[in-house]
């Protein structure tokens, strides 16, 4: 077996005895994108908490990098890995610069450090770092914050990006813009990423390999080509909503 | 009597009580701040102990100021003078310091929370650099209310030897002079503007929504 970023053994959760998701087996290779798609309420968000432990497995186990769960730190963990969520989750009171450097900050990095982190990643993003560094997250458009968003989940440039609806709260456009911009990124980087999402466009326009995940199951798994070649109903289903 | 005769002609006593009034209400809510914030911040974290805290403040508050200062000249090692009446003000101070400090943390956006923990906080970080600041305002305007409440009451605590602008208005009582017991309600309604005032600067100043 390949040492995968992260991988789901017989991973089970579930809340008062409800299966809420599981068992899953699922290998995500490092550098690799895998796209978790699916109606609401199939168990995608939550498969997402197991992988930095928002979320704690029931039975099974998450190894990432190697480590079971239970081996990690959840703090040690969760700094490992960059977390981009569809409301963002911005902190209202600090500037763009002061949301960008706060792992870094935790982690104790030099002011000098920090603040030549903060225009390498503004760069990144494409928000010209003169320009956004001082504003505050109300200040900004919706487009302009996930990309804050994205730059504060790469701070610290972790192996492991999880994204949950990343770019679900802004128009077609600059959603469109924000997919592709994204995609190059992470590449170059070379980050392993989880991406969550209820849009098949969105699954095929992200992903190396997709999971359809129906009912806490995944109920198929395999590249976008396999995907759109698929004969299994639900996949077929989705499909017909591209 | 005339309240402006006799305000002039007692000034410096006037100068002193209203010191001696400022005096109990900061060192009153001074404690309940000291105390009120932790337990708001212990019932933000604790669901359970959050009834019965809030219950107790509930309570306390219901009972008539004049009572309260009463019943605890009954308690050995309390009775007569300012230690009376700093606890009682404490005890009114909590309420609204306990419930602002709770709603003030309850009400911070469940996202921003929830980016705080997914990037690697400890529980102690996300209160102090995320939920604390963004409570600050409601936290403030509760000792804001607390300090008013306590201007007010302060002035029965006169009654049992504590001192303070409450001493015009017992004494104009029992002179049935109208101009003594305002000489002691005037400044005592001028200082609650100005606590309110000041406070209130100092809570835009903390304020991250105007910045």
């Amino acid at each position: 077996m390949t040492r995968d970023a992260i991988r789901f053994e017989h991973t089970r959760h579930e809340i008062d005895g409800r299966l809420l998701v599981g068992p899953l087996n699922l290998g995500i290779p490092a550098g690799e994108t895998l796209v978790l798609v699916g109606p609401s309420g199939s168990g995608k968000t939550t498969t997402l908490r197991l992988i930095n432990r928002l979320a704690e497995p029931t039975a099974g186990d998450v190894f990432v990098q190697g480590k079971g769960s239970a081996d990690w730190d959840p703090v040690r963990l969760r700094r490992q890995i960059g977390y981009v969520i569809q409301e963002v989750g911005l902190f209202p009171h600090l500037t763009v610069a002061g949301n960008i450097e706060l792992v870094p900050l935790l982690e104790n990095w030099a002011p000098k450090k920090r603040q030549a982190r903060v225009d390498e990643l503004l760069e990144m993003v494409g928000l010209p770092p003169s320009e956004f560094r001082d504003r505050r997250p109300r200040e900004l458009s919706g487009g302009q914050r996930q990309r804050v968003g994205v730059a504060r989940a790469l701070a610290v440039d972790p192996p492991i990006l999880l994204c949950d609806e990343a770019f679900g709260s802004v128009d077609p456009i600059t959603r469109f813009e924000l997919q592709n911009e994204f995609r190059s990124l992470v590449a170059k980087l070379a980050k392993t990423v989880v991406f969550v999402t209820h849009d098949v466009r969105e699954a095929l326009a992200m992903a190396d390999r997709i999971a359809l995940m129906e009912h806490g199951r995944v109920t198929f798994e395999g590249t976008t080509d396999e995907f759109r070649a698929s004969d299994t109903q639900s996949v077929r289903d989705l499909r017909a909503l591209e | 009597m005339n309240v402006f005769s006799y305000l002039i002609d007692n000034r410096i006593d006037v100068l002193i009580r209203t010191l001696q009034h400022l005096g109990l209400v900061a060192v009153s809510v001074g404690i309940a701040v000291l105390v009120g914030i932790p337990l708001g911040i212990l019932i933000a974290r604790n669901g359970k102990l959050r009834p019965p805290i809030l219950g107790f403040a509930n309570v306390v508050q219901t009972i008539p100021s004049l009572a309260l200062f009463g019943f605890l000249l009954a308690v050995p090692f309390i009775g007569l003078g300012a230690r009376n009446a700093v606890i009682a003000l404490v005890a009114y101070s909590l309420l609204p310091i306990i419930r602002n400090t709770y709603a003030g943390i309850d009400g911070v956006d469940p996202a921003v929370r929830e980016a705080a923990i997914g990037m690697g906080m400890t529980d102690w970080q996300l209160l102090k650099i995320v939920e604390l600041p963004l409570a600050a305002p409601v936290v403030l305007a509760g000792v804001r209310v607390a300090a008013v409440i306590g201007v007010g009451i302060a002035t029965i605590s006169a009654a049992i030897g504590a001192g303070g602008l409450g001493v015009f208005i017992f004494r104009g009582l029992a002179m049935v002079d109208n101009g003594v017991i305002l000489a002691g309600a005037i400044p005592a309604a001028l200082l609650a503007l100005v606590v309110d005032g000041g406070l209130h600067l100092l809570e835009r100043r903390l304020d991250w929504r105007l910045e």
